[in-house]
């Protein structure tokens, strides 16, 4: 066995699968580009997105679920769009 | 489970058991903790994420500041969907004195809303039908906003202020003074506030008709006096007196007549019961948005 195999297939490998790792718990560090090379949500389920990617065609969208939650409209002239 | 940098190796090295399983064993397993069985990370949860803070994503809607709404269109109303907005007392943003423009929510039987000057506004807009809906859910339909009051019945708001109109426009919703919308279909930009056509109404009239009362009020005039029939007598005649004799003295002047005084004038009264009318009122058509203010 020679040191630059297992230098290159376990070491190198194990560092990089444990880039995104914090190493004291395992776990994924965070969702953020130092993490993550893309952080597109529009592959997510069960979160609103913006314009035509949105999946809100049906059903019901609550914004006013919990006793505190508020909601903001466009504020100023002239908010409709084309 | 420890993670131990992994080891650098060097030729001919005789690694032991115990530098195995540190380096690689217990390494592996670190890295496996947030991987399944078939690599994949299992859930976008606390278990495999140190954070799920997820202001970094793209794409995905954010509360307030964290936004990335800053431009474009975000359409919440495609398809078939229903919007529900906050429901109950005082659902705006921000606090008392300070609300956050735009904040939209219904409360009671009224679509409040916060304008650009951070007023407080209210709509109580016509109710089309009671069908016992949810509270809160808004929509444009036709040329009218509609909103689900706290008492189930679908209301409706009203506006004959047509701003401008532009092509291709869609049913967009937004506060400036006003809540403002574009009509479902169409071009055509409403702005959420009615002048009231109210029309005092000039019928009322006084009564003239009152009067006084008896009129053919008349003092008793037919009254007359009795007894001037009287008359003295004078048939007497003096006889002479023969020897012995003597006057005859009963005669006497009538004095017994009396005048009518029991006459006496009718009791008229004059009418005072007569009043105005005062019952006109002005047609209380009122559409437009109650200010609440700051707050």
């Amino acid at each position: 066995m020679k040191e630059g195999d297992l230098n290159e297939q376990i070491r190198d490998n194990l560092l990089i699968l444990a880039t995104a790792i914090d190493t004291a718990t395992g776990k994924i560090q965070a969702i953020s580009s130092t993490y993550f090379t893309s952080l597109s949500g529009t592959n997510l389920t069960g979160v609103a997105k913006t314009g035509s990617a949105n999946s809100f065609t049906a059903g019901l969208q609550d914004f006013g679920g919990g006793a505190t939650t508020r909601l903001r409209i466009p504020v100023g002239s002239d908010k409709w769009a084309t | 489970m420890a993670w131990t940098p992994p080891r650098t190796w060097v030729d001919g090295e005789v690694p032991t058991a115990a530098i195995f399983n540190a380096h690689i064993r217990d390494n592996f397993n670190v890295v496996k903790t947030s991987r399944g069985d078939d690599g994949r990370i299992p859930a976008l949860s606390s278990t495999y994420f140190g954070s799920l803070d997820g202001t970094n994503l793209t794409g995905v809607a954010f509360p307030a500041g964290a936004n990335a709404f800053l431009a474009g269109v975000q359409d919440f109303t495609a398809g078939s969907a229903l919007f529900k907005v906050p429901v109950g007392t005082d659902k705006y943003d921000g606090t008392s004195g300070n609300k956050t423009a735009g904040s939209l929510w219904v409360e009671g039987l009224y679509l409040h809303h916060v304008d650009s000057a951070q007023d407080e506004w209210r709509y109580l807009g016509d109710v089309v039908s009671s069908p016992g809906a949810a509270a809160g859910y808004v929509m444009i339909s036709s040329i009218y906003v509609y909103y689900s009051d706290e008492s189930g019945n679908i209301r409706r708001c009203v506006s004959n202020s047509l701003q401008h109109s532009d092509a291709n426009a869609k049913s967009s919703l937004w506060a400036e003074t006003y809540v403002h919308w574009i009509q479902q279909t169409g071009t055509q930009e409403y702005m959420g506030h009615q002048d009231v056509n109210h029309t005092d109404t000039t019928t009322h009239t006084d009564t003239t008709s009152h009067g006084d009362s008896g009129p053919p009020h008349s003092d008793f005039s037919d009254h007359t006096d009795t007894g001037t029939a009287h008359a003295d007598f004078n048939d007497h005649a003096d006889h002479s007196d023969g020897p012995g004799h003597s006057d005859s003295s009963p005669h006497g002047d009538h004095t017994d007549h009396t005048d009518h005084t029991d006459h006496s004038d009718v009791t008229h009264t004059d009418h005072s019961d007569h009043t105005d009318h005062s019952d006109h009122s002005d047609i209380a058509e009122d559409k437009r948005p109650e200010l609440i203010g700051p707050s």
